[in-house]
């Protein structure tokens, strides 16, 4: 008799090994297993865009995206931004604390429709997350693909992630970082760059319309408007993919909490194709 | 910089692209190209929009004065593009202040001559005007989204 495959959805212990601090509200947390070893539980491999479900103890579960995966002990980065008390709490941990995780669960980016063919990374607030990952698996391997453009934008400056991470993008040479915000924060830090939504980078990024791959996550009206400005500049709806948020729960197509018309996101999505997933955003909740 | 070369800027402008060169040289009579350095005014607020500006390199701000505040941009814009319309649409006053954010260079054509040639053309009137509502169009959706505070709230 075969036995099922339950890894991914027991609850793994994780420990905190590192914490650095991203802005006022959201951190970047390093999670090892405690017992990578564990031969009854080896650890899945997580992909660019894939989610976890996390948990602080006593303070709930909740779908946290992979900020990094690969490790070669296993370890893998989440970066948490505070949106309620699970969230807090996960982003109050400090080095040492035990979590629980289990996943990896989702879709994940579609990296190998991308080969050959010019990147366009646009990324709104925190959904810069999930996109991390992918920008940093194109960027290992730069000569798979044709341009590379990332394209970003925040609330405020001091609300950009993953500074010395864009500023190693910026100096690699080989892959084009644009940043745009809504509004100008502290006036004690001078922001030199653009400001305005993310959409308006557009039309300065250099690539290929026709021979593009876009992969897009940020808040719905922002991936919604990113989508028609790309398809405006030429790119094909089916080749745009948007990771898309909903309440996931169980994270494995159980319990329904994500459905999004004939989807279960945490199962076929987060990550879908433009031409799937957009008439699904677009229907208004009644 | 040379008339042809101006004339250049202008046909590989998105603003002026689409135009014929007998229009294009209807509106680039009197016209000349400026160098802005980071920080360089362009215009202020209440000052008369005599001038229209399209940016073909480099990023210029839109900005408001504001009393405890000074200068806050509010919008950047870009290479490519056109830098207000307040030059079209009497009483021909520029409403915000433009300050170059970065080294940029501008085409910048004469109002009343652009103004003068659409009275003429009516080819280019509907040119003109479509480009500026299009450039409108743009604004206005992106000051709302900018106004949604879409980031604000939680997410992932």
């Amino acid at each position: 008799m075969a036995t099922a495959d339950l890894r991914g959805t027991i609850p793994r212990l994780h420990r905190v090994t590192d914490r650095r601090a991203e802005t006022a509200d959201t951190v970047t947390l390093t999670l090892g297993p405690v017992d990578p070893a564990d031969p009854s539980a080896p650890p899945l491999a997580p992909r660019p865009g894939q989610f976890a479900m996390v948990s602080a103890f006593g303070c709930g579960e909740v779908p946290i995206s992979y900020s990094a995966v690969g490790g070669a002990d296993g370890s893998v980065e989440h970066t948490v931004r505070v949106a309620g008390a699970a969230t807090a709490a996960l982003v109050g941990l400090e080095v040492g604390a035990l979590v629980t995780s289990r996943g990896p669960y989702g879709t994940g980016w579609d990296l190998e429709a991308a080969a050959g063919r010019d990147v366009v990374v646009i990324a709104g607030g925190i959904g810069l997350a999930p996109l991390k990952g992918l920008i940093d698996t194109v960027l290992a391997d730069r000569d798979r693909y044709g341009s590379v453009n990332v394209l970003i934008g925040a609330r405020t400056p001091e609300d950009l992630c993953f500074t010395p991470e864009r500023r190693a993008w910026c100096e690699r040479g080989d892959v084009e970082v644009a940043c745009t915000v809504d509004r100008l924060g502290d006036p004690r830090h001078p922001w030199p760059g653009a400001v305005g939504v993310v959409t308006g980078l557009l039309p300065n990024a250099c690539f290929d319309p026709a021979g593009a791959a876009a992969f897009v996550c940020g808040p719905e009206v922002m991936m919604r408007a990113t989508v028609r400005a790309l398809v405006a500049r030429g790119v094909g709806l089916p080749d745009v993919q948007i990771s898309v948020e909903r309440s996931m729960t169980c994270g494995v197509g159980l319990c329904g909490h994500c459905q999004l018309g004939p989807l279960l996101v945490c199962r076929e999505g987060p990550v879908l194709p433009a031409d799937r997933l957009l008439p699904l955003l677009e229907v208004r909740e009644r | 910089m040379t008339e042809p070369q101006i004339r250049d800027l202008l046909a590989s402008h998105p603003f002026t692209s689409d135009l014929t060169i007998p229009e294009v040289d209807a509106i680039a009579v009197g016209a000349r190209i400026v160098d802005l350095l980071p920080g360089e005014v362009l215009f202020r607020e209440g000052r008369p929009a005599e001038h229209a500006y399209l940016v073909t390199h480099g990023h210029v701000a839109i900005e408001v004065h504001a009393p405890h505040q000074g200068s806050v941009a509010v919008s950047t814009v870009g290479a490519g593009e056109l830098l207000g319309w307040s030059w079209l649409v009497a009483p021909h006053t520029w409403r915000f202040d433009a300050t170059a954010r970065s080294a940029a260079r501008l085409v910048v054509l004469d109002a009343a001559t652009v103004r003068a040639a659409c009275d003429r053309d009516r080819d280019l009137d509907r040119h003109v005007a479509h480009r500026v509502i299009e450039t409108m169009t743009l604004r206005l959706e992106a000051a709302r989204h900018q106004l949604l505070d879409l980031y604000g709230h939680g997410h992932r």
